[in-house]
């Protein structure tokens, strides 16, 4: 579904170089702190900016180069961008329904009324969470077997993230072959949904993992000096210091609780992980 | 594209008010002064009100989402310049259909001369928009009336140094027939538009959004 190649883009100091792949079927998180470079793989995958060098490929084709009939097959939902606050439910849908061969008016009227989208209320009195509910329910709209989701979740509480992380399952749900790409930098919310997991820090590709994976075999072991000395570090991927000592990620939790049965060893989430591998408090 | 002039179509029914207001102007205009200036004030409120819809896709950051829709770069700029024109059409067919009320109102007929008056602000309101279209989307709706301004005294110095080098210039123009200046002012038109719609063209390819 998509290909990126040894993605190169520089803005200033910064600079981006990664590559990753995203199968059919498969439901792929990005996961980094905010300025890791999330939002510039995106939109080099839309065919938003064009990369400095690499190839990106989406649906087989150069993202540059996608054409109308393409993008009929993606939906996209960006944290920073949407329709314009002035129009209301109505119109978005009267604008999709001449863009989209497989929008179904009725059947998105009636699911943003579910979730509490009033029709005719411009987007502009619409709270941070009912937005970001519309640009996923727009990029869902259309039967897309593609989604690309940067930050859906950005800014919102609790309960409306998990509401749109319910929307997002329902979708995965009706067909197998439907991919997704989703950036978050609140790791739980992919915790439950996503396949696998790409870290990127500073613009590069730090780790590549399932999430079951992460979450079976990843670990932090919390160790005093003394114990960390007598420590066996190769499968140590991150230490840093504590006030207790050393707190160190492995992605061999089986190997510490064998060998050594009196190490604090603690289940490791995405967002451990995150900060393990990035230097993060 | 279609969805795109939908979009703009429901923007500028955003503001029925100002349209409302703009044909209630206009009328109040019919009746008190001649047709020129009406069919004239409301063919350029019209080019202005549809060009201005670039500012709401610029407003918010709209352009990356729009860009993510089963559209290109180019069918975005060929929508704006279809749906430009074709408000201006409106806007001067609406202009003329009121001017024509008012001098049957006013028991006067419809004289062939204001007929070609009227026709005259449709390249004027095409001009227009073959300047602002593309310096609205280098430069967004604020900098580009900088950008504007700027380009307005260009054109007035070139003017004066035009004057200055050719005195007898003024004298020579005035014996160009009205049809001779109608069609050279078409000719212009349809040139500035055609160079206008290729540098909107390369802006929006070379937009990094």
């Amino acid at each position: 579904m998509i290909s990126v190649k040894n993605l190169t883009k520089h803005y200033g100091d910064f600079s981006l170089n990664v590559s990753l792949e995203i199968p059919e079927g498969r439901i792929t998180g990005l996961v980094g702190k905010n300025g890791a470079g999330k939002s510039t793989v995106i939109k080099s995958i839309l065919g938003l900016v064009r990369p400095d060098g690499g190839t990106v490929t989406v649906l087989g084709k150069d993202a540059g180069a996608l054409t109308p009939e393409d993008k009929q097959h993606i939906g996209a939902a960006l944290s920073d961008s949407g329709f314009s606050n002035y129009l209301t439910v109505r119109d978005c849908a009267k604008i999709l329904e001449k863009l989209y061969d497989r929008f179904d008016r009725k059947a998105f009227l009636d699911t943003c009324a579910r979730y509490g989208l009033p029709e005719n209320k411009q987007l502009q009195k619409f709270s941070t969470g009912m937005k970001a509910k519309l640009r996923v329910l727009v990029a869902l709209s259309h039967g897309a077997k593609l989604l690309i989701m940067d930050e859906p979740t950005a800014g919102m509480d609790v309960e409306a993230r998990n509401e749109i992380l319910d929307i997002l399952r329902a979708y995965l749900a009706e067909a197998e072959d439907r991919s997704v790409l989703i950036t978050s930098h609140i790791a739980t919310d992919l915790e439950g949904l996503c396949d696998d997991i790409y870290l990127i820090h500073n613009g590069k590709i730090l780790l590549h993992e399932d999430t079951d994976v992460i979450l079976s075999d990843y670990a932090v072991l919390k160790v005093t000096e003394a114990a960390f000395a007598g420590l066996d570090k190769t499968y140590l991927l991150a230490r840093r210091q504590e006030p207790y000592g050393m707190r160190c990620l492995t992605n061999q939790k089986q190997f510490y609780m064998e060998n050594y049965p009196g190490l604090v060893i603690e289940k490791c989430g995405i967002d451990d992980l995150i900060l393990g591998m990035t230097g993060g408090k | 594209m279609l969805g795109l002039m939908r979009k703009d179509l429901c923007l500028l029914l955003q503001r029925s008010r100002a349209l409302v207001v703009m044909v209630g102007v206009g009328v109040i205009i019919g009746f008190s002064t001649d047709g020129g200036f009406l069919i004239g004030y409301l063919t350029m409120i019209s080019a202005i009100l549809t060009i201005g819809t670039i500012s709401y896709d610029e407003f918010d950051n709209g352009y990356p989402f729009l860009l993510t829709l089963p559209v290109t770069r180019g069918s975005y700029v060929t929508a704006k310049y279809l749906f430009c024109l074709l408000g201006v059409l409106a806007g001067w067919a609406a202009a003329s259909v009121i001017f024509a009320g008012c001098c049957l109102v006013r028991g006067e007929g419809f004289r062939m001369e204001q007929l070609a008056e009227a026709l005259a602000f449709l390249p004027v309101a095409g001009l227009m928009t073959a300047v602002m279209l593309p310096l609205q989307l280098k430069y967004g709706a604020e900098k580009s009336r900088l950008a504007l301004a700027v380009l307005a005294g260009g054109v007035v110095a070139l003017g004066y140094m035009g004057m200055k080098l050719f005195p007898d210039l003024p004298g020579s123009l005035s014996g160009i027939s009205g049809a001779a200046f109608g069609a050279a002012l078409v000719g212009a038109c349809i040139a500035a538009l055609a160079v206008s719609f290729y540098c909107s063209l390369g802006i929006m390819e070379k937009k990094e959004l």
